[in-house]
């Protein structure tokens, strides 16, 4: 009776206590929930890994082009810095580092340059950069520039004239156009260099191209006559000096004048004020701080040398004039026209690829005069990109 | 009876709680699967997005590296020998010697390149001052010579005419690029044209001089930069994302 009594109650409560399909539930939701996340864990997973991989290369992309970057700045340095001093005595065949093109970048980047001399006149400068540690570098970059240089011997070939044109030459009655006066003294340099700069003479005054006239005033003085050359021509005269295009010698200009100049050396003490406006040098005080200064000066349109005196290897796109009194040393290249007043001096030798030179003054052929230029100016050893390809693989 | 009078009537309550518990448990488990099943697609479209862009931009990487690494030391008048919309035939440079040593009839040659020089496939680029002569060399070998760095190798090349210490010589195979048939391809002389990215470059892609077409490429010196333009698609989108990949071409413009 005790166990009827008791059953029933316990039966009513062991019915609300069976398991329903609600009480499984849980554990299925569970189940889902977790295969759910396992889902959304192996695509988070998946974009993670992609992510993670394309930062790496964004990484090694980036290192690369630090490198590649970081190497033709060592080679663009390399000519920009060009030492003709240090480079000079290389012979064909050596290589040189440089060190004024090496150094190093935030980020762990570095870089350097050597220069190898293929030939005479021509160079391969190779920067290299490296990103990363020198053991296991991130990234590493190479580029490597073809340069030339112009050797003396080289342009000695172009200057065998005081006037070499192709065009309309007009001397005054007070001319004096002159290859065979004997070279400047003192002339400060080895006799040898002289000597190169005067071989293959006698030349004469006026070398003419087939297109080239003379117009001789009376009293005018010509020494050492003139001469036709059929290989000489306006454009051969425009394209520069030898290797020296005139491209070169305005990217390895020292000075760009344009106008009216006067001309004046300037010193601060001892040392050669080269900044100084007009200032081309002393050629006529040996003992002026500046006489060793004989700078590539560029023209991009007419120049008018009003007064004074100064040496340079000097390129004019435009129109020359040099006034009466003014003395003007060096190897001057003019692409246009050329005067020369009554009174006014040059000396070295000239080259007009324009219609007209008119000379009322003197031009004088003077080998120590070109010989000098070249030596100080360094034209023959300063480096500049040649003609056509210059850029090479690099590998 | 005793016992009985303290069952207390608690039947009718638990059902009812059971009810709201379970509506309240599918209503949490519905919001729950809900906001997953809402991450996990958008995580899908991410990662699908994500794969698509990463395609696209290894597509990119890859043709930016390649051309830029071909087209870099190229001189465009000399070296694009052929150009159209969609491809652009070059000297494809493998390799820079320096002539070291002249002998009888051959040449040691000091090298450094992405492989070494094959007599099948390549031919040679002489630069000397002032001039370049394309040959094809009689025989290439190993060689020996103190000339060369630790970087370099020596191989002994068979001139058909002079050569003097300090020539360049440079070793191409004549090849062309491709951006065709849904990809940037890259053909070697007469070959087939193997593709070196995804198929992912839709018709608009093309070659081209920057302000012009591809037949000003082929105009000497002319060319200072040259465009490779990349009509992307990235894969499972149905987006097209075009790119114009711009290089200097450092030997143009000046001659």
């Amino acid at each position: 009776m005790r166990c009827a009594m008791t059953r029933a109650p316990v039966t009513a409560s062991a019915a609300a206590r069976r398991p329903t399909a609600a009480a499984a539930r849980p554990g299925v939701v569970l189940v889902a929930v977790l295969l759910a996340l396992l889902l959304l864990a192996l695509a988070l997973a998946g974009t993670l890994a992609v992510t993670t991989q394309e930062a790496m290369l964004g990484r090694v992309e980036a290192a690369t082009l630090r490198a590649r970057l970081g190497a033709e700045g060592a080679a663009r340095a390399a000519l920009a810095g060009w030492r003709p001093e240090v480079l000079g005595p290389l012979p064909p065949g050596g290589r040189a580092a440089l060190p004024w093109a090496a150094g190093t970048g935030a980020g762990g980047v570095r870089w350097d340059a050597v220069a190898e001399r293929l030939s005479a006149a021509r160079w391969r400068v190779t920067g290299e950069a490296v990103v990363g540690p020198a053991l296991n570098p991130l990234a590493t970059g190479r580029a490597s520039l073809l340069l030339a240089t112009a050797p003396a011997p080289d342009l000695w070939a172009g200057l065998t004239a005081a006037l070499t044109a192709d065009g309309q030459v007009v001397l005054g009655g007070s001319a004096v156009l002159d290859a065979a006066a004997p070279p400047a003294e003192p002339c400060g340099l080895d006799g040898s260099a002289v000597d190169a700069a005067g071989g293959g003479g006698p030349f004469p005054a006026i070398r003419l191209g087939e297109a080239g006239q003379v117009q001789l005033a009376s009293g005018a003085t010509v020494q050492g006559g003139v001469e036709a050359d059929a290989g000489i021509h306006a454009a051969l005269l425009a394209a520069g000096l030898g290797p020296l295009g005139t491209g070169a010698l305005k990217a390895v200009a020292d000075r760009f004048e344009e106008g009216a100049l006067a001309l004046a050396p300037m010193a601060d003490g001892a040392a050669c004020s080269t900044a100084a406006p007009g200032n081309w040098g002393a050629p006529l005080d040996p003992a002026h701080p500046c006489a060793g200064y004989v700078p590539v000066v560029h023209a991009a349109g007419n120049l008018e040398l009003v007064q004074g005196a100064g040496a340079a290897l000097l390129v004019v796109a435009g129109d020359l004039v040099v006034r009466s009194g003014v003395e003007l040393h060096g190897i001057i290249i003019v692409l246009g026209s050329l005067t020369v007043e009554e009174g006014g001096l040059v000396l070295g030798a000239v080259r007009v690829a324009g219609a007209r030179a008119d000379v009322g003054g003197r031009v004088v052929r003077d080998a120590c005069v070109l010989a000098r230029t070249v030596r100080r100016s360094a034209i023959d050893a300063r480096a500049f990109r040649p003609p056509g390809r210059w850029w090479l693989p690099s590998f | 009876m005793v016992r009985t009078a303290r069952v207390r009537p608690r039947a009718p309550a638990r059902a009812g709680s059971a009810l709201v518990d379970l509506l309240a448990a599918l209503l949490i488990a519905a919001l729950v699967g809900a906001t997953l099943a809402a991450l996990l697609r958008a995580q899908l479209r991410l990662g699908t997005r994500v794969n698509a862009r990463a395609a696209a931009a290894e597509v990119e990487r890859t043709a930016a590296v390649v051309l830029l690494g071909e087209l870099r030391g190229m001189d465009p008048g000399r070296d694009i020998r052929g150009a159209s919309a969609d491809s652009l035939g070059i000297r494809a440079f493998r390799g820079v010697g320096v002539a070291c040593a002249v002998g009888a009839g051959s040449v040691l040659v000091r090298y450094r390149g992405s492989r070494a020089p094959d007599l099948s496939k390549d031919s040679v680029l002489l630069l000397r001052a002032g001039s370049e002569v394309a040959w094809s060399p009689g025989a290439v070998g190993k060689g020996v010579h103190a000339c060369a760095s630790a970087e370099e190798e020596v191989f002994r090349f068979t001139p058909p005419g002079p050569v003097q210490p300090g020539d360049l010589l440079m070793v191409f195979e004549t090849g062309s690029y491709h951006l065709a048939d849904g990809a940037l391809r890259y053909r070697r002389g007469q070959g087939g044209r193997q593709p070196l990215t995804r198929e992912l470059l839709g018709a608009a892609s093309g070659f081209g001089a920057p302000a012009a077409g591809p037949a000003d490429l082929l105009a000497p010196g002319v060319p200072e930069a040259l465009t490779a333009h990349l009509d992307v698609l990235l894969p499972g989108t149905g987006t097209r994302v075009p790119l114009d990949l711009r290089m200097a071409l450092p030997n143009g413009g000046v001659s």
